[in-house]
């Protein structure tokens, strides 16, 4: 009887317990990273008669939180790599819209430019034509300086951004760390009872974690974990916790990396982050924002360049000929600032047309100068020896080393990425617009053959006679002197060249004709080298002489469209995955109120059947009394 | 599959979002038009509309630079057309001093006329378009091309000739520089001049001639000389030599190296005509030598034959004026008609142009209304089955 109470109490405790437990899950239906807990009851330890062992009852053994540590793992990777992939391909979209509007786009723009060249050549003479064009000029470098200076800012904001995860990476390893030290302790003074409720708060503490960068979690006995960041790097030991940081760029003050702060040294880790929002920052950073800002510089050196060429053929309107139009800023080599030795590297553009759009890193290494991709790490091939006489060549870069660099300094090479920040439009007067050519021909009307004379062209505008008045006579039909001097043989159509111009004579002169190649004094109308500049505009000159400027622009804009359009795709994908990995965790872990409901039910029911048992242990008692009552 | 209670609210909430911005983009799609409407949504199509749109762009161009050239074209034809009016009026005059019965006052009267007649031929020579630029002076389009410089009408331009681009690989020349168009108008009959020496004292007049064997034709500077008083003649080249000798009769024809020469009336001995190379004369030239010969004295036989002889002359240079004229105009006509192709051409690419980025960029409305239908209906299954779904508890029947 005793024993039947006894064992009815168990019971009772047991449904309670069960009860509570269910009530537990049942109120944290919503609560984000809680997995569900169950009882585990089992029987208490039967007694032993001569005839046999009789059951004592239930007791709770423990009570357990239903977890799959392989899901949860499964999950908090796919989340991270979804935030990855997420921060990447919202960032491209923001490029992705920023250079996305036609109408106020670049391509819009430099065509502007062009046709404003044309408006020139339709009336060289017109101010306001000419105001036109420098206008365009200005708004098209206005529009690259927009374009750099968002793409600059959009670095600023991934800085900050850097330094925001940072500071709450740490915040939650502080926390990882106060938790390990509670689930420890907890466990220690329980036997070895786990903490579920502490458990689940870690997990979600890692989860969290895990999205802002890629973490390696590994359990320790005890209930620990230890938590590693890039290729190894300890974040978080049992209860110690070592900070990340922010450090400067080596080459560049205005870029922030991240480091782990270990006691004793500090470790770059930007390059090993592989996932979470930072891993995905880092990422956009240097494939998609650096190569941008390089290409859209590479178009501005290039515009620059052939505009710069053009213009300085032709005169202008007070008959000096034509300087720059654009200025840009030069390739820039940048120390690292771990160098040990007094190494200089100079490295200019030389050929627009090998130009890429990639930033390179030359490296002193034990034997020699060695040129890599600073993104892939590829090695690039270069030739020369890098004096100044015989500089190294590379994708069209010449560089030049100096002084004496030990093994293993660094310099980063940037062609074109600050080209547009110093990029101006260095005419301001529109009559210095360099419309006309430097020299004009004249057949002399008196001629009595058929002989006609190109209006000429310019090869060497920084040749001193080129302006100088040169007369060619034909001494006979077949052969011509120069300024009276020589006799050179005639072929109709034939390229004479003569102090940097070019002229063709075509149809038969006779004997005596003259012809003559003037300073172009007063040729306001003359319009020759405005046609030749927005010719030249549309010549291929990028990416050894394939692409033209616009389709540059194209080129660029397409990129950053397919780049996005990837960037998306991936993310999407992974999201499906992050879905499912999420449900096959829920499908574990999470609550769901009607089984709670039937475990209510179960629980109650076998609740009143021990409460039953106590009423029959009563009434099995109070037979008894009554039977001795006399 | 198990699943839990947060994990069914959890995947319709992700359901119904999925769907409503699905139904957002295309909402955008058919509020803007637009089925590209960043380079990520189709970077193949936003790359080829670019290139379409600056095509367009330029094509645009192209037409505005058309439209330049048509204008000074055309004003160009009208100042070759009223130069035309001008010497055929001129001719008129001609002819009319050219009459035995007018007076020499009548003629100096004429030759007055015919004077201010080339002051309204430089002015129409020295016209300028709607930017002030001079029309005939070639680059040097702010300096004013013709002008009296001595006795002679000078000119102060250059033989530039400006050319726009009406098409990706097609430019036309806007004008002509006021040599072609004034200065260089073909002296004679194209191929030899005649005139009579001053100081003839005969009754012979020349009056040109015909090439009847242009390959006998050598290119020179000839001298008719009459050596006696009888029609013995000689006719030498610039180096004294020699080339033909005979003796002419009163109209009969004198011929030599190809050539029949003119000559009507009796030269007298020692009376001399030059038969020249034909070089060319500026228009302003042939109207003051007019104006010269109709003031002449035409007392004596010698001077009224040379006045004859004058006249002749410039009877037949005013016609080459006006074939020079005529042939320029006609230049322009041909660049005028290709301007109006190549314009032509640009509105056709145009439309081609504008078909193709809309292909490209614009909406399907059709297919884009269907299909925002289609979602629509998606997100209200989804909506209505999420709410259904969602009353179910196995509480609501625990009493």
């Amino acid at each position: 009887m005793a024993d039947l109470l006894s064992t009815g109490v168990s019971g009772l405790l047991a449904f309670q317990r069960a009860l509570d437990t269910t009530s537990h899950n049942i109120s944290n239906v919503s609560t984000d990273g809680y997995s569900r807990q169950r009882v585990l009851i089992g029987t208490r330890p039967a007694q032993a008669y001569g005839n046999g062992w009789v059951g004592q009852g239930a007791n709770v053994q423990t009570t357990q939180r239903v977890y799959d540590a392989f899901v949860a793992a499964q999950t908090r990777t796919s989340s991270s790599n979804l935030e990855h992939l997420d921060v990447y391909a919202s960032s491209a979209e923001q490029l992705n819209n920023m250079f996305g509007d036609s109408a106020n786009g670049l391509s819009a723009t430099l065509q502007n430019f062009v046709n404003a060249f044309q408006s020139v050549a339709n009336s060289p003479a017109s101010v306001p034509a000419r105001q036109v064009l420098l206008s365009e000029a200005n708004t098209l470098q206005q529009r690259l300086k927009f374009f750099d200076g968002r793409l600059e800012d959009i670095g600023g904001e991934i800085n900050s951004r850097i330094k925001g995860e940072v500071a709450e990476v740490n915040t939650l390893a502080q926390s990882i760390a106060r938790l390990n030290n509670e689930i420890t302790t907890g466990m220690a003074r329980t036997g070895g009872q786990p903490p579920n409720d502490l458990l689940d708060q870690r997990d979600q503490l890692l989860d969290q974690l895990a999205q802002k960068v890629s973490v390696n979690v590994v359990t320790q006995d005890g209930g620990s974990v230890n938590v590693f960041v890039g290729s190894g790097q300890p974040l978080v030991l049992g209860t110690s916790v070592n900070q990340l940081t922010t450090v400067q760029d080596p080459y560049d003050s205005t870029r922030l990396t991240v480091a782990l702060q270990t006691p004793g040294n500090s470790v770059d880790i930007s390059r090993n982050i592989s996932g979470g929002m930072l891993g995905g920052l880092l990422d956009f950073r240097s494939e998609q924002l650096d190569p941008a800002r390089n290409q859209l510089g590479r178009i501005a050196v290039a515009l620059s360049d052939v505009v710069n060429a053009q213009h300085r053929e032709g005169i202008d309107l007070s008959g000096a000929l034509g300087g720059d139009l654009f200025a840009v800023g030069d390739a820039e080599s940048l120390a690292s600032d771990l160098n040990t030795g007094t190494g200089t590297v100079t490295a200019t553009r030389a050929d627009i047309g090998a130009l890429t759009g990639r930033d390179y890193v030359l490296e002193m290494t034990g034997s020699g100068w060695q040129l890599r991709d600073s993104l892939t790490g590829a090695a690039v091939p270069m030739t020369g020896t890098g004096t100044v006489a015989d500089p190294f060549v590379a994708d069209g870069l010449e560089i030049v080393v100096g002084g004496a660099a030990a093994t293993g300094d660094t310099f980063q090479i940037r062609p074109t990425r600050g080209a547009i920040t110093d990029m101006n439009v260095l005419i301001s007067d529109p009559s210095r617009i360099a419309a006309a050519a430097p020299i004009r021909t004249a057949a002399n009307t008196a001629n009595s053959g058929s002989g006609a004379i190109s209006a000429g062209e310019v090869l060497d505008s920084t040749n001193a006679q080129l302006r100088t008045p040169v007369t060619i006579q034909f001494l006979t039909a077949n052969t011509y002197s120069i300024n009276g001097a020589g006799s050179f043989a005639y072929t109709g159509g034939g390229n004479i060249d003569v102090n940097g111009w070019r002229v063709q004579i075509s149809g038969n002169p006779a004997a005596g004709d003259t012809f003559t190649i003037t300073d172009n004094t007063s040729g306001t109308g003359d319009n020759r080298n405005a046609l030749a500049l927005a010719d030249a505009l549309k010549a291929p000159v990028l990416n050894n002489g394939t692409s033209t400027l616009s389709s540059a622009v194209g080129e660029f804009v397409g990129g950053i469209g397919v780049a996005t359009r990837q960037a998306q795709v991936n993310r999407d994908a992974q999201n499906v995955v992050y879905e499912e990995s999420l449900a096959a965790n829920e499908a574990v872990s999470g609550v769901n109120l009607d089984e709670e409901a039937a475990n209510l039910l179960k629980y109650q029911q076998a609740y009143q059947a021990a409460a039953q048992l106590i009423r029959v242990a009563d009434t099995m008692f109070q037979t008894l009394l009554a039977a001795t009552e006399r | 599959m198990r699943i839990s209670t947060a994990g069914i609210h959890h995947a319709a909430l992700t359901a119904l979002l999925n769907q409503q911005s699905v139904l957002s983009k295309t909402q955008n799609q058919i509020a803007s038009g637009k089925r590209v409407q960043t380079p990520a949504d189709d970077p193949v199509a936003a790359v080829h509309i670019l290139e379409l749109q600056r095509a367009l762009a330029e094509s645009d161009q192209f037409n505005s630079n058309a439209d330049m050239a048509k204008n000074r074209l055309t004003l160009e034809e009208q100042a070759l057309a009223d130069s035309n009016t001008l010497i055929q009026r001129v001719r008129e005059q001609a002819l009319q001093g050219n009459n035995a019965t007018v007076d020499p006052a009548s003629r100096r009267m004429l030759a007055t006329e015919v004077r201010s007649r080339l002051k309204e031929l430089v002015d129409i020579a020295n016209r300028r378009d709607a930017n002030g630029e001079y029309l005939f002076s070639g680059y040097a389009s702010m300096t004013q091309p013709f002008a009296q410089s001595g006795s002679t009408i000078a000119y102060f331009g250059d033989q530039g000739n400006r050319a726009l681009q009406i098409g990706t690989d097609q430019r036309v020349v806007d004008g002509h520089s006021g040599i072609d168009a004034f200065m260089t108008v073909t002296e004679g009959n194209g191929v030899f001049v005649t005139h009579a020496a001053a100081g003839n004292t005969g009754s012979g007049v020349i009056a040109g001639g015909t090439m009847t064997n242009p390959a006998q034709w050598a290119p020179g500077d000839y001298t008719l000389r009459f050596t006696s008083a009888t029609g013995d003649y000689e006719i030498v080249d610039g180096a004294a030599t020699v080339v033909a000798t005979g003796t002419y009769t009163a109209n009969s024809t004198i011929s030599f190296n190809g050539a029949n020469i003119n000559l009507t009336g009796m030269p007298a001995q020692n009376d001399s005509f030059s038969i020249a190379r034909s070089r060319s004369e500026d228009m302003f030239t042939t109207l003051s030598n007019l104006a010269a010969t109709l003031e002449s004295s035409t007392v004596t036989q010698g001077e009224l034959a040379k006045f004859n002889s004058d006249m002749a002359t410039a009877l037949q240079q005013l016609d080459q004026v006006s074939d020079h004229l005529s042939s320029v105009r006609a230049e322009v006509g041909t660049r005028l008609s290709t301007i109006d192709d190549a314009q032509d051409a640009l509105a056709d690419r145009k439309v081609e142009l504008e078909t193709a980025t809309s292909q490209l960029r614009d909406l399907d409305y059709a297919e884009a209304v269907s299909r925002m239908n289609q979602q629509l209906v998606g997100l209200q299954a989804a909506q209505a089955s999420y709410s259904k779904i969602a009353q179910l508890s196995l509480f609501d029947y625990l009493r």
